[in-house]
């Protein structure tokens, strides 16, 4: 669980952070949105102690962060772009992360570079490496301690596909608590149980991803049909059942109140039409200042 | 406690394999600076003479370098009805003057080039890797900024060690082989090897203080290199002192400036060590103060990387 209370934090005259709160459930994978130099880095910065807050009560599985070396312990950190020695190799580098955390055991190490794909390329330097490649390394560096507590900074940013998912997969699969930031809520939508979006060092709202849908009006379903001229059945079975639906171009938006309302509507459409696709509609970080701070947009 | 401890050895490791790895052509330069400039103290004869103080007195001068002038003028008397009578006056060097060749030499050059590498290779260890944003690495581990400081100073000391021992050697074959009168009153072997070892301590201290003080690699190297040529001009200063109060006095002008250019040119580390090897008596008092000074510079910079905010 990660708390941090009142959290303020100035570089220089430029406020980062003021005055933030962010509450992350033990064992959930939280997102923390927000556009470029809103404060995100900062804030996992503060976590991982490599910048002090200049007031504010952090704590992570209610250990305050004055006890560094105890938070280190507990964290596995991933920058945004992380710059490693490239005159090294990848298991050297691995090998290194794991022995600052007194781990020594070889298996431990050649399983956390299985787990991340690096298992073929462990003995090249990191100078002949990609930076999809560079950034797995830093997973496998973050992840060999098997932390309780991860803090990614915009870990899908830049990875190819199969990274993406794997890494995904393992984050969905894991039981840590996950502190994750990105630029807008598509990268860490389907990934995160809940988020808190950031403006200007600021929260702006926080809660769960069906929660926020909900608050911006964006709790629909997008469905498209493999024949247009199912259109109307669909839309007259759907008003039979009490939802609400209209047609834009070629898609069907479903709208719903409620998270629990989704498979009912598919259902419904599967029977009714041949879809060829059903997605929740794209919420984006815009709509959320549009609609919590419509004046700043 | 043993998996902190484990980390930190790891740190050392680490380090000092990446260093030696950068080092190889500072070592290299360093071997054939010591070779040359011993093939030369080598080429001289010497012998168990004494130097004729009477000749003249110097006020400000208390130092090796006096000798090197008394035996000069000396030279030029005694050789004088020789050159006169058309021969070539044969040079035999005291054992004494031999030891100031020994330390304005293979000395000299030693310990400047050492402090010189070693200041900048300490000063871009934090700023190096702040600025290449892998410090991370180790801050974010459960090692504390204390250790991750401790073991980068005992990397570059380690570093360092292979310069030291091979020069402490040099200094044991040059004595015993050639000055063996002097050999047999200290050991000047130990005594050179405790000079670079608290000297190099020193400009690690200074060179990790720049690093841990500037946030650019390039500034604190220039701070670092700016250090020891300071450190090197005041030492020279003190070689030239008997020179100069030498032709002051030639002149009949006052020499009082060469009193407060003597105590200046003692604020240089590599002073203390030259006047250490010629004057073991010396030493202890300046190991006290290069000590003191080592501490107060490595406590400052670790207590300026203790509160650095790194970014990334």
């Amino acid at each position: 669980m990660i708390v941090a209370r009142k959290l303020n934090k100035n570089y220089g005259k430029t406020r980062a952070l003021k005055d933030l709160d962010i509450h992350v459930k033990k064992g959930t994978i939280h997102g923390l949105i927000g556009h470029e130099a809103c404060g995100k880095t900062t804030v996992l910065m503060i976590l991982s102690t490599l910048v002090r807050p200049d007031s504010g009560e952090v704590t992570i599985n209610d250990i305050p962060l004055s006890k560094g070396m105890q938070i280190r312990k507990m964290i596995g950190f991933v920058p945004k772009a992380p710059n490693l020695p490239n005159d090294r190799t990848a298991r050297e580098l691995v090998s290194f992360a794991a022995s600052l955390h007194g781990i020594h055991d070889k298996f431990i190490i050649d399983s956390v570079m299985k787990q991340t794909g690096l298992e073929a390329v462990a003995d090249q330097r990191l100078d002949r490496f990609s930076q999809v490649m560079e950034k797995n390394v830093a997973f496998a560096m973050a992840f060999v301690h098997n932390p309780l507590i991860l803090l990614l900074d915009e870990p899908l940013a830049g990875l190819d596909p199969v990274s993406q998912k794997r890494i995904r997969e393992f984050l969905l699969a894991s039981d840590k608590t996950v502190l994750i930031t990105g630029h807008d809520l598509d990268a860490v939508d389907g990934l995160c149980n809940s988020v808190t979006v950031m403006r200007s060092g600021s929260v702006i709202m926080d809660g769960e991803m069906a929660f926020l849908r909900h608050q911006t009006g964006k709790g629909a379903v997008e469905i498209k049909l493999l024949d247009v001229g199912q259109t109307q059945k669909l839309l007259f079975e759907l008003e039979k059942n009490g939802a609400k639906a209209n047609v834009s171009g070629e898609s069907i938006y479903v709208h719903y109140e409620n998270n629990s309302e989704i498979p009912g509507i598919i259902r419904i459409a599967a029977n009714a039409a041949d879809i060829t696709d059903v997605r929740p509609v794209k919420l984006s970080i815009d709509d959320i200042f549009a609609k919590f701070h419509p004046a700043e947009k | 406690m043993l998996s902190h401890i484990s980390g930190f050895l790891s740190i050392v490791y680490t380090e000092t394999r990446r260093l030696i790895k950068g080092f190889l052509p500072a070592y290299f330069w360093f071997a054939l600076l010591v070779s040359i400039s011993t093939y030369f103290v080598f080429a001289e004869k010497y012998v168990d003479i004494s130097i004729d103080r009477s000749l003249m007195t110097l006020k400000y001068a208390n130092n090796p370098m006096t000798d090197v002038l008394l035996y000069t003028v000396s030279f030029a008397i005694t050789s004088l009805s020789e050159v006169m009578s058309g021969k070539i006056p044969s040079m035999v060097f005291p054992v004494s003057i031999g030891v100031i060749f020994f330390i304005l030499f293979p000395f000299m050059l030693s310990l400047t080039y050492m402090s010189s590498q070693v200041i900048k290779k300490a000063s871009a260890t934090i700023t190096g890797e702040d600025e290449k944003k892998t410090l991370y690495i180790m801050v974010s581990s459960p090692q504390t900024r204390i250790s991750i400081y401790i073991g980068k100073f005992m990397g570059l000391l380690l570093m360092t060690l292979p310069m030291i021992i091979f020069f402490y050697l040099i200094t044991e074959w040059i004595f015993s082989s050639l000055f063996l009168s002097a050999y047999s009153t200290y050991n000047a072997g130990t005594l050179v090897l405790q000079i670079l070892l608290i000297n190099a301590v020193l400009f690690i201290s200074a060179g990790m203080l720049f690093s841990a003080l500037f946030r650019n690699e390039k500034k604190a190297s220039w701070t670092g290199n700016k250090v020891v040529t300071i450190c090197s001009l005041l030492t020279s200063l003190w070689i030239l002192i008997p020179f100069l109060e030498f032709m002051l006095n030639l002149t009949n002008s006052n020499t009082d400036i060469l009193f407060y250019l003597e105590k200046l040119s003692w604020l240089s580390p590599f002073t203390a060590g030259l006047m250490s090897v010629y004057q073991p008596s010396v030493f202890i008092g300046y190991l006290y103060v290069l000590v003191s000074a080592s501490m107060i510079l490595f406590l400052l910079g670790m207590g300026i990387f203790i509160r650095k905010d790194l970014e990334y």
